[in-house]
């Protein structure tokens, strides 16, 4: 502490303030301008010869810095490979819808050519009843089934076949 | 993602080098830089790195690293602590920058506060009863034993004690004050306080200081005012 310093305290402590003349206020400023410019002068000491950041530290942080990127770059590069994954399969899902709006538009044309909707009923309609006329005919109609079957069987139709034979044979065996 | 050109042609790429090539890199990579390098903001570098640019890395390493390590050496009084905090902190950053919007903050606004936050957030845990072994100081380099050195030296501990007196937020109000050079409005966004609680913090803290050094400043090689 300089003498300067040390009988500004002084003054402070009103020990001396007649001596130097000072009033109690310009001796408190004066003493804070003191401490204020040596403060200035350590701070800019500490400005001029702040820390050096350890190598070690410096690598820690680029290998971090190069750890955490690596694997950001490794994600983005999934969902750019997602991003075309689904690209494609947008592709083959448009190209399908474009085939099915084909057919439905075929068909639209078809059921205009032919009546629309209505048309359309009556003809499902007729088709059925043919059907079920076909499978199961009225009493008054041969039954396709019946005689299918009929002529189907082996075993009749030999028997059938073998009496006529005989008959034949016969006929001429006693003429 | 947003494109920025990458001027570091000329550097190393360190991306997947593991830690002890990276430790030979880091002073290769820096004295390496293309001279575009310094014209470039805090911001541009951080879009480059989240591009993948990894010589954008060193770049700003080498701007904000030695401020965060100088910062938390001064609040927290010990190499060990902040180097951990200033690995954590430029952790963070690299996490950050994808989502970084440039021009709306200073990146290094951004990283003081994150130090500050560590800081408290350590010197919270040891008065919890946390024993950290790292905390020991370091044992004096034998290599400075030059006068003027251990003077500087000195100057510097007795600086440390000084501010080690200091009450926490005063402390940090001074250091980014007088040291870091920041404006009141800056400190008031990184310690998250109104101006005039920054200017009352670093008021206070001067002039503690300056009575404690004061008494100190014949020993330490000051010249009379």
């Amino acid at each position: 502490m300089s003498d300067k310093e040390k009988a500004l305290i002084a003054a402070l402590n009103g020990s001396q303030v007649a001596s130097t003349g000072a009033s109690l206020s310009e001796a408190s400023s004066e003493l804070d301008a003191h401490l204020d410019a040596h403060l200035d002068e350590v701070f800019a000491t500490a400005r001029q010869t702040r820390p050096e950041v350890p190598v070690s530290l410096q690598a820690a942080i680029l290998a971090d810095a190069a750890l955490l990127q690596k694997t950001r770059v490794e994600v983005l590069t999934c969902q750019t490979a997602g991003q075309a994954s689904g690209q494609i399969t947008g592709q083959i899902t448009g190209q399908l819808r474009a085939r099915q709006s084909a057919a439905l538009r075929l068909w639209r044309q078809f059921a205009a050519a032919v009546g629309g909707w209505p048309a359309l009923g009556g003809m499902a309609a007729a088709s059925l009843a043919g059907l079920w006329i076909g499978l199961a005919p009225p009493s008054f109609l041969p039954d396709p089934v019946e005689r299918y079957a009929a002529f189907s069987t082996g075993s009749q139709l030999m028997t059938d076949l073998g009496y006529d034979v005989s008959l034949l044979m016969g006929d001429e065996v006693f003429e | 993602m947003r494109s920025v050109q990458s001027p570091f042609r000329g550097l190393p790429d360190v991306t997947g080098v593991s830690e002890d090539a990276l430790g030979e890199a880091v002073p290769r990579a820096l004295s390496g830089a293309a001279p575009q390098e310094a014209s470039l903001s805090d911001d541009a570098l951080l879009v480059l790195y989240a591009n993948g640019d990894s010589r954008a890395a060193a770049e700003l390493m080498q701007r904000l690293a030695p401020r965060s390590f100088g910062v938390a050496m001064r609040v927290l009084g010990n190499a060990a602590e902040a180097e951990d905090v200033t690995q954590e902190a430029m952790m963070r950053l690299w996490r950050m920058a994808p989502d970084w919007e440039p021009g709306q903050a200073k990146v290094s606004t951004w990283l003081y506060r994150v130090v500050m936050n560590l800081c408290i957030d350590l010197k919270r845990r040891q008065r919890g009863g946390h024993i950290d072994l790292d905390a020991i100081p370091e044992p004096p380099d034998p290599a400075r034993s030059a006068p003027e050195h251990l003077q500087e030296l000195a100057r510097q501990d007795a600086l440390q004690q000084a501010l080690m007196q200091l009450p926490e937020r005063q402390r940090q109000a001074v250091v980014l004050r007088h040291i870091e050079e920041l404006t009141n409005p800056e400190i008031s966004g990184i310690m998250e306080i109104s101006v005039e609680a920054v200017e009352s913090l670093t008021a206070r803290g001067k002039r503690t200081l300056a009575k404690i050094l004061a008494s100190r400043r014949e020993e330490l090689g000051y010249s009379d005012v």
